[in-house]
């Protein structure tokens, strides 16, 4: 193969979360820096220093210091990184190219073609030198025929590197070194079933039959094959495709045994989800609340609406049954979420007699949602959620990683 | 209970980057040096913003026989309530970049709220604490108060 005309380009902010927090805290470099999840029991991002320790995400914050005594940890600030991630995504967009793809907080796809008088290798370092420069904070720029490619080869020359792969040769020596499990997608259980047909290595899954990828795999696995083969499979999404379902919830921030807290927490997850309903304008014909439990399975409750609504008080209704359904007496809940799915556009609203216009009711919203943005998010909230009143006091809670949007994925 | 702060060399008036107190307590973490203030050292100090400048100053009382009250922590509350009234207690600031908790160094943004009282001995500084939030006990391995944080939560 020739060198090409136009690769994917792709950036993968080295350590976002512990890198974030060096931007504004210069004195952090060279430290080991662990930041800590949304209940400050674990670490969900450490490092390069942090991880050479050993730490790894998800680890126990006393194991962790156990590991590394001399290590520093930081409570989350998805505002923060969230400011950081935007500018990082509007530096690609106007510097590199138009056409980018926001898919998480720290990882960019884009249409790549090389800056004026550079080569892609060249323009792989430029990227991520003028990222480092300009928001501070270290990236991963790699260069590749189709996205499966250029995220694997991304991860091959972290921290802070910059590659550009543009030949078949080039594909297949790197290819070889990488376990299956290294593509984003295949982890023990589908790499479990590849392994008796002895593909072990992303060089082997690219050199097997499509079709018995596609049995093994079905099609999402076929298209990782493709990918791996060169053949790009899914294109640049400069939007982010409309959600099906929107879910909010998350943590209770510990075990919760009595029951009007736990409905502090669903009326809150209520307003959570409202507020998506609203931005994204859209209403749910169905709700279903799911709560997990400490020590006893998981349960949800269902259930469907006359008609698709975006209304505090009719989602809060159904809320309620869902509840009552997913609730198992004396056993301590510890997440709960609230899914809205079936997602219909204004133009699929239909009329109804059981939806007759509620004027008091979309006034009402009107004035929270307008005091809210003047004031502050939950300045003006339900007063049910005064049984989780614990949990607002603290303003890093406001805004959780999911409340970024236009991003397809964490 | 926070038992310890860091903050950088660099933070510290000149004056004091050759007292010994400082001196002995200087670690490398990083790129730059750092003075750390422990609860165990001796003297039993921490610097507070005062009177317009950063000063070492004595960090509570460990003699049972003091006027004071023993310990390096006053609970907000109960300086509310009216704790050392009669001491004429001052609001400082501790300034910090880092707090020790437990075995954890956890990050500060600006500093510690405390109060310096007088003593015959000289001014004594305390460190503010409140009972410790959900985020914090978790971090600290259930450590039950907290320090009072200037324009931060944990």
């Amino acid at each position: 193969m020739g060198r090409s005309q136009s690769l994917v380009g792709f950036g993968d902010a080295d350590a976002f979360y512990a890198s974030a927090e060096a931007v504004r805290r210069p004195w952090l470099m060279g430290m080991p820096v662990g930041v800590l999840g949304n209940q400050g029991a674990c670490v969900i991002a450490r490092n390069y220093r942090m991880k050479k320790f050993g730490i790894k995400v998800g680890q126990p914050v006393w194991e962790a210091k156990v590991l590394c005594p001399e290590g520093v940890y930081l409570k989350r600030d998805f505002r923060w990184y969230e400011a950081l991630s935007r500018k990082m995504l509007a530096e690609v967009r106007e510097h590199v190219s138009p056409r980018v793809e926001y898919f998480s907080i720290d990882e960019f796809f884009w249409e790549g073609i090389p800056l004026p008088k550079l080569s892609f290798l060249e323009t792989a370092r430029a990227v991520r030198d003028h990222i480092q420069r300009v928001v501070g904070v270290p990236m991963t720029v790699a260069y590749a025929r189709t996205r499966t490619l250029a995220k694997l080869f991304a991860d091959t020359a972290k921290p802070f590197g910059a590659v550009a792969v543009e030949t078949v040769d080039h594909e297949t020596e790197l290819l070889g070194k990488l376990p299956v499990t290294e593509i984003a997608g295949i982890a023990s259980r589908r790499a479990a079933r590849l392994a008796p047909y002895g593909i072990k290595s992303c060089l082997d899954l690219r050199n097997a039959e499509g079709r018995l990828v596609k049995t093994l795999l079905t099609a999402t696995g076929h298209d990782l094959w493709l990918e791996l083969n060169g053949t790009p499979a899914n294109p640049i999404r400069t939007n982010r495709t409309p959600h099906k379902n929107i879910a909010r919830g998350g943590s209770l921030a510990g075990r919760v045994n009595d029951p009007l807290s736990l409905y502090g927490w669903m009326v809150r997850n209520v307003e959570r989800l409202i507020e998506e309903l609203h931005y994204h304008e859209v209403r749910t014909p169905t709700l279903t609340v799911y709560v997990n439990y400490f020590e006893a399975p998981s349960a949800g409750g269902v259930v469907h609406l006359d008609v698709p609504t975006d209304r505090f008080t009719v989602i809060l209704d159904a809320a309620k049954i869902g509840l009552k359904r997913a609730w198992r007496r004396g056993k301590p809940a510890t997440h709960m979420h609230l899914i809205a799915s079936d997602l219909r556009r204004q133009a699929s609203w239909p009329q109804s007699l059981f939806d007759p216009p509620d004027e008091r009711s979309d006034v009402l919203a009107r004035v929270k949602r307008d005091i809210n943005d003047e004031l502050g998010r939950f300045k003006l909230r339900s007063g049910a959620t005064l049984y989780a009143n614990d949990f607002y006091k603290d303003p890093a809670n406001e805004h959780d990683v999911c409340d970024i949007r236009g991003k397809f994925c964490f | 209970m926070c038992m310890g702060i860091a903050l950088p060399l660099y933070d510290l008036p000149v004056t004091l980057h050759a007292v010994p107190e400082v001196v002995s307590r200087i670690h490398r973490r990083g790129e730059f040096d750092e003075v750390q203030f422990h609860w165990w050292n001796v003297p039993t100090s921490l610097p507070v913003r005062w009177f317009g400048r950063v000063q070492l100053l004595r960090w509570g009382s460990k003699d049972r026989r003091a006027r004071l009250p023993r310990g390096g922590w006053i609970d907000e509350a109960s300086l509310e309530a009216g704790q050392l009234a009669g001491a004429a207690p001052e609001e400082v600031i501790i300034p910090a970049v880092l707090g020790h908790d437990k075995g954890m160094w956890f990050v500060i943004t600006t500093g510690i709220r405390g109060v310096v009282v007088g003593d015959a001995g000289g001014p004594v500084v305390y460190m503010l604490t409140r009972p410790a939030t959900n985020y914090y006990r978790n971090m600290t391995e259930q450590s039950r108060t907290m320090p009072v944080l200037v324009n931060q939560v944990i």
